[in-house]
């Protein structure tokens, strides 16, 4: 898959966050609360990355009593890639030691 | 339980007050002679209004069974969410569904508030299943397909113009519609569906012809009457080609209503030979009604759901008042020509009048009783495979009996 241009800075940040633990599985809520974003924001984003097959989605297998089974994401191979890609992107900030940005 | 009484009720008093009111109107618009006739009017009004109290009672057990009881355990913030989410896109539902799910995790009337109209906006803008290149392009071709129509009918039908525009713009936002929502058009009963679509052709092709041998005739077709006959044609090429999914249901039910609705134009074939046929044929068509009762409960049976009835009793009801309609048209036009009256009664009256009586007894009238006896026929259907379910699942086993047994 080829991208033609660069992500927008909010579709990057969802990228990194699933980036952050890219074996677990991340709600939609969780991904807004820890970026501070809305579901209008990160809904639409994590929409497309499954359909250019960077995201893998799955529902819930058991969910509590009461509360309805959730869906779940994860960065796919391609996904953890562009990740690793946007990483070497960033900007390291500066007045950071090599060992605060590791 | 309790909760969907209260809606069955709620339904029930609505069409109640509606049909009381439709008799307040025509009595003030032309006053009954006598308490006799006022009584024996008020008699007549009560028979569609048990119907359709009844009809909708069904219909809503069936709302409340599907969604209804989960929608009442929601909370105001829930419900616009899941409003939202059934406005998606078939392809989008499982996000609909996603979030959802997320709702129950938002703390906070506020929070939850926020939470959900951000994720309306998600609903009402994403993208077209067909892609915006597509859908801008049926919506150009609509909007010009409307002003083309418009002006052509103009030129060659005077008196149509309304109706044809009125026409391809109902088709227009039915194609910009599907292109939103599932990008495709379903074609998988192709016979009932040419034939369906054929009788529209027939219905267009006879107003036509029509208004051509009598233009002053374009009188009796007002705007209101036009665009109303329009949205009838469309509708019943929007049933056709791109159901609503609660009338999406098994290829039998276009089989059977189609079946129906032959039948149907059997009789009306029968009898528009003569205005006393006619008459007679119409009342029978009135105590007929319950032809639609069994193309609901055939097609429950045979697709083995309510909602396969639902189908096959639409198609019934579309296909019969099509027929009466692409019939009426033609005889009514000989028979004026031929004996200076209207097909209806035989009595005197304007060629015009004709196209009236055929609008009013077939897009109107027949309705009323059809709709009802097609929801009852469906709904009696269901009932019947559930208890054959029931019947083939074996008996119950008895509970066991309480407490110590002294043998």
């Amino acid at each position: 898959m080829t991208r033609s241009r660069r992500p927008s800075a909010q579709t990057i940040a969802v990228i990194l966050a699933l980036a952050e633990t890219p074996s677990a599985w991340r709600y939609g809520y969780e991904l807004c609360r820890q970026l501070d974003l809305m579901p209008g924001s990160v809904y639409p984003i994590l929409i497309r990355m499954t359909d250019r097959g960077l995201l893998e989605t799955m529902w819930e297998a058991e969910a509590p009593n009461g509360r309805p089974p959730r869906h779940q994401y994860r960065l796919t191979g391609s996904g953890r890639a562009l990740a690793t890609e946007l990483k070497a992107l960033q900007p390291k900030p500066q007045g950071m030691t090599r060992w605060q940005t590791a | 339980m309790k909760g969907r009484r209260l809606y069955e009720i709620a339904a029930m008093l609505i069409v109640v007050a509606a049909f009381a009111g439709l008799y307040f109107y025509l009595a003030a618009i032309d006053p009954p002679e006598n308490a006799q006739v006022a009584r024996e009017m008020a008699i007549l009004m009560a028979i569609p209004t048990v119907l359709w109290a009844v009809a909708v009672q069904q219909l809503v057990r069936r709302w409340w069974a599907s969604i209804g009881a989960r929608l009442s355990t929601m909370d105001p913030q829930g419900r616009l969410l899941a409003g939202a989410v059934a406005a998606l896109p078939e392809h989008r539902r499982d996000w609909g569904a996603a979030m959802l799910a997320e709702l129950p995790q938002v703390e906070g009337a506020w929070r939850r508030w926020r939470f959900a109209f951000s994720c309306v906006r998600v609903a009402l803008l994403s993208p077209p299943a067909a892609g915006w290149p597509l859908t801008a392009l049926v919506t150009v071709v609509a909007g010009f397909a409307v002003v083309a129509a418009g002006s052509v009918t103009r030129a060659a039908v005077p008196g149509l113009e309304v109706f044809a525009g009125a026409f391809v713009a109902f088709i227009g936002l039915l194609a910009v519609v599907r292109s939103i929502r599932s990008g495709g058009v379903r074609l998988r009963v192709p016979f009932p569906l040419i034939l369906l679509a054929a009788v529209v052709a027939a219905c267009i092709g006879v107003t036509m012809t029509f208004l051509l041998r009598h233009p002053d005739a374009a009188q009796s077709l007002p705007p209101s009457s036009a665009v109303f006959l329009a949205v009838v044609l469309g509708g019943a090429l929007w049933l056709a080609f791109s159901p609503p999914r609660s009338l999406a249901g098994d290829q039998a039910g276009p089989h059977i209503g189609v079946g129906m609705a032959v039948v149907f134009a059997g009789v009306v074939a029968l009898s528009v030979r003569n205005p006393e046929g006619l008459l007679i044929g119409l009342f029978m068509i009135w105590l007929g009604a319950p032809l639609f009762a069994a193309a609901g409960f055939l097609g429950a049976l045979a697709g083995r759901s309510f909602r396969t009835g639902l189908h096959a009793a639409a198609w019934s009801i579309f296909g019969s008042i099509l027929s009466l309609y692409a019939m009426w048209l033609p005889a009514a036009l000989s028979f004026f020509e031929r004996e200076g009256s209207l097909l209806l009664d035989g009595d005197s009256g304007s060629v015009g009048t004709n196209l009236g009586d055929a609008m009013f007894w077939g897009f109107m009238l027949i309705p009323i009783l059809a709709i009802p006896f097609g929801v009852i026929g469906a709904a009696f259907g269901a009932w019947v495979v559930r208890k054959l379910k029931e019947i083939e699942a074996g008996p119950k086993p008895k509970p066991e009996p309480r407490g110590i047994q002294l043998s």
